[in-house]
């Protein structure tokens, strides 16, 4: 996967704070934050079409913050935050979804989710039957749909 | 004509299987017929699906502010994920006069071809139609415990199925294609697409599309000695 910089240091820096307030890693699961650096490799090898509306939400951002995210205390990044989506309109809603989809396509994620590391098709997976004798009464009931002639 | 949609969607104790199989399971035609009882004709199909994948699952229920942000993140997502039902109900929208696609008289490409514009508002029929899609997939929802209930009516990033505009018919002055898909103004140009429809019907398109194309070329292939007279 190529690795296409298409944000300045400041905008990483702040794309990783605010990814890791959106996703923080637990213990509890024993998966990573969406501030991996894996995940934000992902996200910047990725952006992609989605690059501008980044850039724009990390300069509003970086507006509301007034300083790196980083350097604001855990009570100011929060308010920060709360405004930020609050604010930020379709940009806010971009950085949203792409931490959000790099974060849940990492491998360690799935695992942790009890997801197998593969579509679903075209392998396909055996489903458990379910109750069919549920269908009973529909099939037992006359047609509600029109004879073609 | 589109095809109005409403999604509901709610969470299950039990595991629906979301990420490994087809989302839509299940169809439903009970409200497909016209019923004038339900204050509208025509009616809706009902696409029952079990959910999606956790990209799709995480944006989606991030968006609507169900998954938060910060410590609680995970716990949420893992109550959430897999375990989605959702219904679609799937309007047979009817053709309206002011529904229509125009040459735009503005905008123009770069060679001065004007653009087509189309105008279109969900009508009153298609109106009650969603309403009552969506009391009834409330009451299946409600019915399989599902909480968390989501309700998109109508989804805004429904108008993939482009129908009508073009109506097969007998009569020229109701009607833009005669009833083997030739234009009734233009004896050597025939239209074989979704834009015959006379209504969008409640289905995905591409069956009938595909059985209107065999149609036609089987009427063009029996006509060829004068197909253009």
């Amino acid at each position: 996967m190529s690795v296409e910089i298409t944000l300045n240091s400041l905008q990483r820096d702040d794309l990783r704070v605010v990814a890791g307030m959106i996703i923080p890693a637990t213990v509890e699961y024993g998966v990573p934050g969406a501030d991996d650096a894996t995940i934000q490799s992902d996200i910047l090898a990725t952006l992609g079409r989605d690059a501008e509306l980044m850039r724009d939400a990390l300069d509003h951002l970086a507006r509301l913050a007034g300083m790196p995210l980083a350097n604001l205390g855990e009570t100011a990044r929060e308010a920060v935050a709360t405004q930020f989506r609050a604010s930020g309109g379709p940009a806010a809603a971009t950085l949203t979804r792409v931490v959000l989809q790099c974060y849940y396509r990492d491998d360690r994620v799935l695992r942790s989710l009890g997801l197998e590391l593969r579509p679903p098709f075209p392998q396909g997976y055996a489903l458990e039957q379910g109750d069919w004798s549920l269908l009973d009464p529909v099939r037992a009931r006359p047609p509600m749909w029109r004879r073609t002639s | 004509m589109f095809h109005p949609y409403a999604l509901l969607y709610g969470y299950v104790d039990e595991p629906t299987d979301s990420n490994r199989a087809p989302p839509t399971c299940l169809w439903s035609k009970q409200f497909y017929e016209t019923d004038l009882s339900r204050g509208f004709v025509r009616g809706y199909a009902f696409q029952v699906g079990r959910g999606v994948g956790p990209v799709v699952e995480a944006v989606m229920s991030e968006a609507k502010g169900i998954l938060p942000w910060g410590a609680e993140h995970h716990r949420v997502f893992r109550r959430l994920n897999g375990h989605r039902l959702s219904l679609a109900a799937i309007c047979e929208d009817l053709p309206e006069e002011r529904n229509r696609v125009t040459l735009d008289p503005v905008l123009k490409d770069s060679h001065g071809i004007p653009a087509p514009r189309v105008d279109y508002t969900i009508g009153e029929n298609s109106a009650k139609m969603l309403e009552h899609g969506v009391a009834r997939a409330k009451e299946i929802l409600a019915a399989a415990g599902a909480t968390d209930i989501c309700i998109n009516c109508p989804i805004l990033y429904g108008g993939w199925h482009l129908l009508g505009t073009a109506r097969m018919g007998v009569d020229p002055k109701r009607s833009v294609v005669n009833e083997w898909g030739r234009s009734h103004d233009v004896k050597n140009l025939f239209i074989v697409d979704g834009s015959v429809f006379v209504t969008s019907g409640g289905v995905n398109p591409t069956s009938t599309i595909q059985a209107i194309a065999f149609y036609i070329a089987d009427q063009m292939k029996q006509r060829l000695a004068n197909l253009f007279d």
